[in-house]
This record gives structure tokens, C-alpha cells and sequence, in this order.
């Protein structure tokens, strides 16, 4: 963004014109305005049915625009600013809002430019309250050329956009256009001034004069406040000594408190000073003598700058730095959260692995965060630090991460709360030679959540108590052989089933079989009276039908079996007391670990008192870090923040709107093979190419789809392995960001499927097949040793 | 009471359920002026989303309905005169008017509301609202925002 003495290039296109071209091109766009038609005079005719006057009410029109997208259609609503935001908001946030629809409302004269007219027409409180819509995203132009620059990012975008109309020209050139992404002008040094809309020419003006007296001034203009260009702005405060917001709105709800908002979520404490309206309307007349009036020329503002300096630009403050995740991804050769150019640079990553190759077998401690589920050539392959759901990589890239640590950072990396219980124990030791007090606090806590827990045990990865529970299934029962539905860890008797059996002794390997989810019959074949525990994953994407569930209880305990429940994923996330509460069946013994403790390592056991009392003596089960106090610690923290803040909950909210915007999306785009399943804590991007929605994907490779998705997200800022794995530190911006990417990527997709060149669209070795589909393995099936054996046929 | 509004105003939802309140709770008291010009901010109402039968419109709600001049000042008189025309019922006085009535060079164009005058038109004007017959603004192209 600089200042130009000659116009900047060509004339800029009327918002008209890039309206018109773009309905030319999308016939999904409709025009609509409540009998404001300044800015579109000459669409009616261009557009005929496609444009929808409805009068003077700007209620009826939204609940018709919303009612248009449902229909797959794009909505573009015209009104003026006060009225489109205010007096049809309710039908804004419960129309448009609730179901996230790609209605865009197109609010005339905001601001100061309301110009002469009085309080009733001053939209300066528009973005508080759209802002408190979760989703939807607020774009505020600084000129003609950046409101038609804007434009086509806008409408194609899957979420709600409120569009602070602004035509006025100005003497700037931008930079091109990226929703979400701040356009940053000016080096560092005193001071960083955060503007968007009207103001940012005189904004600009203004840091032009500073620098020309010899003081440094960057100009952010941040295109939109929601998303808000976070890293821009940390980036502007590592940069600089004194923080300015300017802004033609109240100073509650708008960009200060935007920015103000972030900074206490960031801990990062730096002087603010708030230039806008104060609790009070601004005084009608024209634009220019407003400006002059309110102290937003450029005249007025390079000196209220001045004076911020004064006042606040001294070295004697206090300030905290911003944190490593957002100082790291600030530079220029590294990619952040955003609609990157290109893809990101991964050399630190490369030269890790290259090292890792010939020294650590497989390269990874965790099968999903290897290189065989990661496209290899684009995908990072070493994180070395996380902030809430965002994760910086070795080589200062930065990307929402879709995986978090394959499943335990539930509230998200670096939660507050948990670190300090971890801080706060650390200072008092981590393993001790006798027993630690949190081993009982913890276990009564936990009994107070999980439905069926008499007794507790705790161990350090889910399969030492998936373990654990076969064994002392095996010891209560006298029995030897387990039926299994799921992935349950590394030991034999378990991973016999699978094709990486090597290793495993066969006497071992065959006292195992599988069967099918929601297949009551696949079990009752194969459960008889050698069978000492079913154990399965209660679900996985697939809800359980008919009572599956309790049907499986209920032939298990007539046949003298343990039912296990492994809740590794379910547990403390489907909801506090995991599949057992959110389904209301107990099982006899059941397994945790991933969320109990947000990333530090812990398991737990769980079950009837007389079954697990065989621990006290009979069966062994014991090892020395069991008790490790660090654990235990964060585990308390963690289960009070996942209780006390309804987590599970809120989990489930997010990822069912996620789930309906997703397959609402790839309906839009003619990309029907590709589907969102799944409870909402935990969904599943699916790839199909057969049977009657795969259309342009029939026959193609599922994993090459899933390998592209992946390669694409990655360009704009999302880790992703196909699962939506969400926390507690996912926000509704997290959520519209990769909405966003999605829309971008799966037309892409679509396109190469199409041109049948997705093989070639790769730029590097596809991903591997997922190590575990609940009953449908990507592994060999157990060769039958009798017929009576075989639990399914399909497993 | 009185209240007066635009007759574009009348697309706006709020105000049926304003009169639908008071025909209920019999405000008799209530006097609602409705400035029936024709035009709203673009177009002619008849255009868009047709409001009449205004009068019938507002009878259908509990109104006593008073079709009037919006000029004929004598009539306005007398229709405030007899407020309220009938005891238990809110009024509606339908002014018709003319848009810019006493401006000959501006009366009844159908330009929008936002005009930008010069100060020598605006000199024009007041001249004409004191009785000076249509000047050269008559003829010449208004500049609407």
C-alpha cells in the first residue's frame, strides 16, 4: 500500500461493474436491496429476475436471503448500514447466522460516511454486533480499488460477510487482495497504526507525514476484522513501541476492542491508544469538515499520533513481547494462517528427517504423525511449537492444526491453566519413592465423571490399560480369547490381527479376532465360551444403531464375557463421562488416555470393583510411572477446565456446524464425493468413487483426493490428515478459515478429477492408507482357523 | 398523539404491527399522518410494493380513516378538528401531497431525495418560496447522489 502522485494503473472498476462481471460468471448470485439502489442502478435491468427489490424492509429481505441460500444461491442484500445491521438483526444472526449461509450484506453509508445524516443513520455500531456473530466475517474497504479487489474473495467465500460498503477513491495502490490478511505499509520503530475502511487513506496520509519528520510508522490496514489478521498485528507490536486503533465506530465492540480482545487472549500487554467515537454520536455535515470536526483528517491524526507518542512512547513502560508461535511465523519467508502465495519452505524439516533416517527406524514414535500420512515433498514434517490451535513448524511456517497431537490437546497447546498446574508441580517434584496424594485426588475425580468407575488404575499410553484390561478380563473369566473392533495399541495380543503382525507369536496371534461395528450378529457368531472380553471403540464416525451398544452388553454379561469400551477418542470429549454417559450403557471396564491430560501423558483404567480387585493381588500390573505427579497434576487441571467450561459440549456444537457448512459446501461446488461424518468433536473428511455420488471422482484414488486436499490446506495454512480434531482453543474464526480454504481447494479438486490429472496435480508422494477403520481394517483379514471362527466375513 | 410518516415508511413491517397494537388497544388518541407523496427514495411506491388502497389498509386495522388534501390546509383543520371521528378508534389522516409543492422549479420531479444544489440555486429557491415563478433550475438536470 503506498501513496501515488498518478493514479495507480488503470481506473478502478466500479463496484457495479465487478458486481455485474462476477453475476455474469456465478449465476448462483443473486442481487437483492430494500429499495437501496445507489450503488446498482443498472443491474435491474442487467440482471432481471436475478435482481430482488423487495422495499423498505430490511427483515423480510434477509429472511428471504437466507432462504435463497439454502437453495444454493449467493445472496448479495443492499441497505443502508444502520438498518441492515440493526433493525434486521435478529433475522441477521437466527436466519443467516445459526446455519453459517453465504448471505452477503452490503451495508450502505457507514460510519462517517453517513456524512449530514443525524444518530438515526450513524451505523457506527455495526461491527459490535456483527462481530458477535459467531462466523461471520466483516470486510471494510479502504477505497474503490480495494472494495472491487475484495469483492470476488468475498462472494466466494462459504460464511457470512457483512461488507462495510466504501466507494470513495483514493490515491493508494494495494497490494493484492487475500481475506483475512492484513496489507502492511512503513517500516517498524515508534509507532504501528491499525486501521480499516474510510479512514485508512487519511491513516495513511498521516504515517506519510510522520515518516517525513523523521519518525517511524507502520500502517496496518487489516482489510477485515473478522478474520482479524492476528499475526500482522504482533507482527506490528514486535516492530514497534506504541499501538494506535482508528476507526469510524464506537470504541465498544469495534477494532480497539477487536485488538484489545486479542492482546489479553496473547498476554500481551503493550500501550493502546483508542482513536474513535467515545460513547457518543459524531456530528453530522459534510465528510470533510466530520474528519475535521472529529479529529480524523490527516492533519488531525498526524497529530493525535504525535501526541500518543508523547504520552505513551516513552522507554519506561512496561510490556510483555508477544509469544514465540506468532514472533516465529512473522517473518518474511515463512507462511502463516492465511491464503498463502505459495507453498511453504520445509528445508529445516527435510534436513531433520534426513538425519532422523538413519538413526531412528520408521523415523516416528506415532504412526499418524510419520511421514506416510503427510504428503512428502510439501507437508512439514517437524512442529516445534503450538499456541492454542495453531502450531508453528521447524521452519517458522505456521498453520491451524486439524490434528492436534492425534487426539490429547483438548483444550489446545499451551492451555493457561494446565501449564501452571504443571509449572506449580514441577516446582515440587515430578516422580517420588512413595505414592503421590493426586494419585487419590485425581481418582476420586474421575469417578465422579466416568459412569461405572468403582475402581481407577492409572498407567501412561492407551494401550498399557487396553492391556491391562484384556488381562484381568482374561484372569476373572478364565478364559483366553478376546473378540476386538478397532485399533487398541501395539501389544501382541492385539496387533496379531493386523498385516504388521511380525513378530507376534502365533499361539498368541490367534486367541484374537475381529468383528463388525453395529454387526450384532458378526459378534454373537463368534462369541462363545472361550471368550473372555469384547473390546471395542464405542464409536468411531459411525453412531451406534439399534441399541447396538446395549444389545452387545446384554450377550456379553449371557455369556459371561467382559465388555470393554477402548474410549481413547470418546473419553472426556463425547462428553464428560465419554460413550458411556453420551450413550448411556456401562460397560464392565473401560480405558482412557489422549484428553485426559491435554498432551501430558496419562491413562486410566476404569471399572466394576470386583473384576479390577483382582489387581490387589492375582494379576500384575505395575510399572514406574504409573504415579508420575506431572500427569496427574495436568489431568486435574485439565478435567476441571473440560467440566467447568462444558467442553464436550462445546465441542459438539462446533463440529456439527463445521460438519453441516462442510457438506452444505461441497454440495455447492458440485463435489458431492467428498462428505463430512461424524460426531462433532471428532469428524471425518471422506473420499468416495463409487456408487451415485462420486460423479467426476468415479474410479479415482481416494487417497490421491485426500493427498491433494492435504497439499492444498497446507499452501493455506491448515495441517490437516483428513479429521477435524477439535479443541477447546478452536474458534469460530479457526472454523471460517478452513471453510474458506475448503472452498477454495475442493473446486480445485473437482477441476483436476475432471481434467483427469490428479496424479500430476500431486507435488509429492501421496499419503498412505489410515491404520484403522472400525470394521473395515486397511489390514489383512485373520485367516479363519474353523468356520465357527470367522466373526465376519468383511473384517 | 401525533405521529407522522412517510408513505415508503409503510414497506417497513414495524409500523403493521404498530397499528395492529393500536386498532387492539383502542387508542383513540392516536393520530397517524401518513405524508402520501407517491415516492420513495428510488422509485414511485406504486412501482415496487404497491400501498394502496392505503385508506382500506389502515380501516382493516381499527382505524378511523380520513382521506384528505395534504395541502388544503382547511381540511387538515377539520380533520384534527374531530379527533377522534369515532370513540374507541385510532385515526389515520391520508395527506395527499405533492413532492416539493411550493418550489415550481423542483414540484413533482420524481428525482431522488438526495440532491445537491448549488448556493446560487439554493438563492433560486427561496426566491420561489416567496412567491417568484420557476427559474432556470426547472429545466436543468438535478445532481443526485
Amino acid at each position: 500500500m503506498t501513496a501515488t502522485e498518478a493514479p495507480a494503473g488503470l481506473p478502478s472498476p466500479t463496484y457495479e461493474a465487478t458486481l455485474g462481471a462476477l453475476c455474469a460468471a456465478d449465476e448462483r448470485i443473486v442481487v437483492m436491496t430494500a429499495e437501496n439502489r445507489a450503488a446498482i442502478r443498472n443491474l435491474p435491468a442487467a440482471l432481471g429476475a436475478r435482481f430482488i427489490d423487495v422495499g423498505i424492509c430490511e427483515q423480510t429481505m434477509i429472511g428471504m436471503a437466507a432462504g435463497l441460500a439454502l437453495r444454493g444461491r449467493v445472496p448479495v442484500v443492499h441497505a443502508l448500514s444502520t438498518f441492515l445491521t440493526l433493525r434486521a438483526f435478529e433475522f441477521v444472526r437466527t436466519d443467516v447466522g445459526i446455519a453459517r449461509l453465504p448471505v452477503k450484506l452490503v451495508g450502505g453509508v457507514p460510519g462517517f460516511l453517513s456524512e449530514a445524516n443525524g444518530p438515526t443513520h450513524q451505523a457506527i455500531d455495526d461491527i459490535a454486533v456483527m462481530r458477535a456473530i459467531p462466523g461471520m466475517e466483516i470486510f471494510c474497504p479502504a477505497d474503490d480499488r480495494e472494495l472491487s479487489a475484495g469483492l470476488p474473495a468475498v462472494l466466494a467465500s462459504p460464511a457470512p460477510t457483512y461488507v462495510r460498503y466504501n466507494a470513495r477513491p483514493s490515491a493508494l495502490a494495494h497490494e493484492p487482495f487475500t481475506l483475512g490478511r492484513a496489507e502492511v505499509s512503513g517500516g517498524g520503530g515508534a509507532l504501528a497504526v491499525l486501521a480499516a475502511g474510510m479512514l485508512v487513506p487519511f491513516a495513511a496520509e498521516a504515517c506519510a507525514s510522520l515518516r517525513a519528520s523523521g519518525v517511524g510508522a507502520r500502517l496496518v490496514n487489516l482489510r477485515t476484522i473478522a478474520p482479524l489478521d492476528e499475526a500482522a498485528i504482533l507482527d506490528a507490536i514486535a516492530a514497534c513501541r506504541v499501538l494506535v486503533t482508528v476507526e469510524d465506530h464506537l470504541l465498544v465492540g469495534g477494532l480497539y476492542a477487536a485488538v484489545a480482545e486479542m492482546l489479553v487472549r496473547h498476554h500481551v500487554s503493550v500501550p493502546v491508544v483508542p482513536l474513535g467515537l467515545d460513547a457518543r454520536w459524531f456530528r453530522p455535515g459534510r465528510l470533510a469538515d466530520v474528519l475535521e470536526h472529529e479529529g480524523f483528517s490527516a492533519g488531525r491524526l498526524c497529530a493525535r499520533f504525535k501526541k500518543a507518542l508523547a504520552e505513551h512512547g516513552g522507554s519506561a513502560r512496561r510490556r510483555t513481547p508477544a509469544p514465540a508461535v506468532s514472533s516465529i511465523a512473522g517473518g518474511m519467508a515463512t507462511n502463516r494462517i492465511a491464503f498463502n502465495p505459495d507453498y511453504p519452505s520445509i528445508s529445516s524439516s527435510d534436513a531433520l528427517y534426513a538425519r532422523a533416517t538413519k538413526l531412528i527406524p520408521g523415523g516416528t514414535q506415532t504412526l499418524a504423525k510419520g511421514v506416510g500420512q503427510n504428503v512428502c515433498g510439501v507437508a512439514p514434517k517437524y512442529l516445534h511449537a503450538g499456541k492454542g490451535a495453531h502450531v508453528v513448524d521447524v521452519d517458522g511456517n505456521e498453520y491451524l492444526d486439524m490434528t492436534m497431537g492425534v487426539g490429547p490437546l483438548v483444550l489446545g497447546y499451551c492451555d493457561p491453566t494446565v501449564d501452571d498446574a504443571i509449572r506449580a508441580q514441577l516446582a515440587q517434584g515430578i516422580t517420588f519413592s512413595l505414592m503421590h496424594p493426586l494419585e487419590v485426588e485425581v481418582a476420586e475425580m474421575v469417578r465422579g465423571m466416568v459412569p461405572g468407575a468403582e475402581r481407577v488404575r492409572f498407567a501412561k499410553n492407551g494401550c498399557d490399560v487396553t492391556t491391562a484390561a484384556v488381562r484381568v478380563a482374561r484372569a476373572f473369566t478364565g478364559r483366553d480369547k478376546v473378540l476386538c473392533c478397532g485399533y487398541h495399541g501395539w501389544h501382541d495380543w492385539y496387533i496379531g490381527v493386523t498385516d504388521r503382525d511380525r513378530g507376534v507369536p502365533a499361539g498368541v496371534a490367534a486367541l484374537t479376532h475381529t468383528f463388525a461395528y453395529n454387526d450384532l450378529d458378526s459378534v454373537a457368531t463368534a462369541l462363545d465360551h472361550e471368550t473372555a472380553c469384547v473390546i471395542l471403540e464405542p464409536t468411531t464416525f459411525e453412531a451406534p444403531r439399534d441399541g447396538f451398544l446395549g444389545e452387545l452388553k446384554r450377550l456379553c454379561a449371557a455369556r459371561g464375557a467382559l465388555l470393554i469400551f477402548d474410549e481413547m477418542w470418546t473419553g472426556f470429549r463425547l462428553a464428560l463421562g465419554g460413550a458411556q454417559e453420551r450413550f448411556g450403557v456401562t460397560a464392565d471396564l473401560a480405558c482412557f488416555s489422549k484428553a485426559v491430560a491435554n498432551g501430558m501423558p496419562l491413562a486410566l483404567l476404569t471399572g466394576r470393583a470386583d473384576v479390577m480387585q483382582l489387581f490387589e493381588r492375582d494379576v500384575f500390573f505395575y510399572s514406574t510411572f504409573g504415579g508420575e505427579a506431572l500427569s496427574l497434576a495436568a489431568a486435574q487441571a485439565t478435567l476441571r477446565e473440560l467440566r467447568d467450561r462444558q467442553v464436550p459440549a462445546a465441542l459438539d456444537r462446533l463440529g456439527a456446524g463445521l460438519r453441516g457448512a462442510y457438506n452444505r459446501l461441497a454440495d455447492s461446488l458440485g463435489a458431492p464425493f467428498t462428505r463430512c461424518v461424524g460426531f462433532g468433536c471428532r469428524t471425518l473428511v471422506t473420499f468416495t468413487n463409487s456408487g451415485d455420488h462420486a460423479g467426476v471422482a468415479a474410479g479415482a484414488d481416494p487417497l490421491l483426493m485426500k493427498s491433494f486436499v492435504q497439499q492444498e490446506l497446507i499452501k493455506r495454512g491448515v495441517l490437516w490428515g483428513g479429521f477435524h480434531n477439535l479443541s477447546a482453543a478452536h474458534t469460530e474464526d479457526d472454523i471460517a478459515h478452513l471453510l474458506r480454504a475448503y472452498g477454495e481447494v475442493l473446486p480445485l479438486l473437482r477441476a483436476a478429477l475432471e481434467e483427469r490429472r490428479l496424479p500430476s496435480a500431486l507435488r509429492g508422494t501421496p499419503v498412505e492408507p489410515v491404520f484403522r477403520r472400525t470394521g473395515n481394517f486397511n489390514v489383512k483379514p485373520k485367516p479363519p482357523a474353523t468356520a465357527k471362527d470367522v466373526p465376519n466375513a468383511r473384517a | 398523539m401525533f405521529v407522522i410518516l412517510g408513505d415508503g415508511e409503510l414497506n417497513e413491517g414495524s409500523v403493521w404491527e404498530a397499528a395492529l397494537v393500536a386498532g387492539a388497544k383502542k387508542l383513540d388518541n392516536l393520530v397517524v399522518i401518513v405524508d402520501r407523496n407517491g415516492f420513495q427514495a428510488n422509485l414511485a411506491t406504486e412501482e415496487l410494493i404497491p400501498l394502496e388502497p392505503i385508506a382500506d389498509k389502515f380501516a382493516a386495522f381499527g382505524f378511523a380513516v380520513a382521506d384528505t388534501d395534504g395541502h388544503d390546509f382547511a381540511a387538515l383543520e377539520q380533520a384534527f378538528a374531530t379527533v377522534p371521528p369515532a370513540p374507541g378508534k385510532p385515526t389515520a389522516i391520508i395527506a395527499r401531497t405533492v413532492r416539493n409543492k411550493g418550489l415550481p422549479s423542483l414540484e413533482g420531479r420524481a428525482e431522488r431525495w438526495f440532491v445537491d444544489l448549488q448556493p446560487e440555486e439554493v438563492t433560486m429557491l427561496l426566491a420561489e418560496l416567496e412567491g417568484a415563478a420557476a427559474g432556470p433550475l426547472r429545466s436543468a438536470p438535478l445532481v443526485v447522489r
